[in-house]
């Protein structure tokens, strides 16, 4: 097995058993009266997060554990990871999914909210390590 | 005090200061609502604000005699954000000489078993791309997230 496989399949290990966790929530879990995560959501995130791994450890970059795995209050699975500075905000819905590029508090000059399309995995990947695209 | 002293007395009382700081209890547990970076430091994320009513709820520093008595748990530690701050999260451009509006506001809301408190609300109509109106709670929640890591423990949770 090469490594870049060991490498992924750790990771996505991790992710899946976060998932799995997540996954056994019911109903106002959080005290906060959010829905349980539904399985279209929890499904096209295995899904997605396969893909995205896959991507990004073929392209020879590092990846890393994110720094949150959850649910929102509508039952759309989130996934973020922080970096230095930088922060990549991923919400999974039934079909698409949305990413939130974040660099500071402010909502109109330092977020941007996009759709998260394959074309994109990379360039959004080196800039959530280095900073730039 | 003259009766119109009186009455701005009350009115900055009711209305929340850009000035003020702002008290919020975070779950004192690692991992659920902050890690503690390599540097010690607190990183929050979102979940430290969520809310029920999409409000997430805050103490005015300034109606409480210490930071402790906004703990709602005994293991909770206590973060600060500044009013200013908050609003300062979503600029909404006005015309000049017209009264300011804010997509993001702190409001004065007591109640009886707590005289201090004030909720911090989002107003989606005022974002400009159809996905951020939609996620508007969630890019709420994330900003006060970074200002609260910003600004590190008021009180950290008790070991």
């Amino acid at each position: 097995m090469s490594w870049k496989r060991a490498y992924k399949n750790i990771i996505l290990g991790e992710i899946s058993e976060q998932l799995y966790v997540i996954s056994q929530r019911e109903d106002n879990w959080d005290g906060y009266e959010s829905k349980s995560p539904n399985n279209l959501s929890l499904n096209n995130a295995r899904r997605f997060m396969n893909e995205f791994v896959d991507s990004i450890v073929s392209e020879g970059e590092g990846l890393l554990t994110p720094s949150l795995i959850s649910s929102d209050e509508d039952g759309h699975i989130t996934v973020e990871w922080h970096g230095e500075g930088r922060q990549l905000h991923l919400q999974i819905e039934e079909e698409e999914v949305d990413y939130i590029q974040v660099w500071g508090p402010n909502i109109d000059t330092e977020m941007h909210v996009d759709t998260f399309h394959r074309k994109d995995y990379l360039t959004l990947w080196k800039w959530l390590i280095y900073g730039k695209k | 005090m003259e009766k119109n002293d009186r009455a701005r007395g009350n009115e900055i009382l009711d209305s929340v200061q850009n000035d003020e700081i702002l008290y919020r209890s975070v779950r004192g547990e690692e991992g659920k609502e902050y890690t503690t970076k390599s540097n010690g430091k607190p990183d929050f994320n979102r979940e430290a604000f969520k809310a029920g009513n999409r409000k997430p709820s805050v103490d005015r520093a300034k109606l409480r005699d210490h930071p402790s008595f906004s703990l709602l748990s005994d293991t909770d530690g206590i973060v600060s954000l500044v009013a200013g701050q908050v609003r300062a999260i979503k600029s909404v451009e006005r015309p000049e000489g017209e009264e300011a509006v804010y997509a993001v506001d702190v409001i004065y809301a007591p109640t009886v078993e707590n005289p201090a408190h004030a909720e911090i609300i989002v107003i989606p109509e005022y974002f400009g791309s159809h996905k951020k109106r939609r996620l508007a709670y969630r890019l709420l929640r994330i900003a006060l997230a970074l200002l609260a890591t910003q600004n590190g423990w008021t009180l950290p949770p008790k070991q």
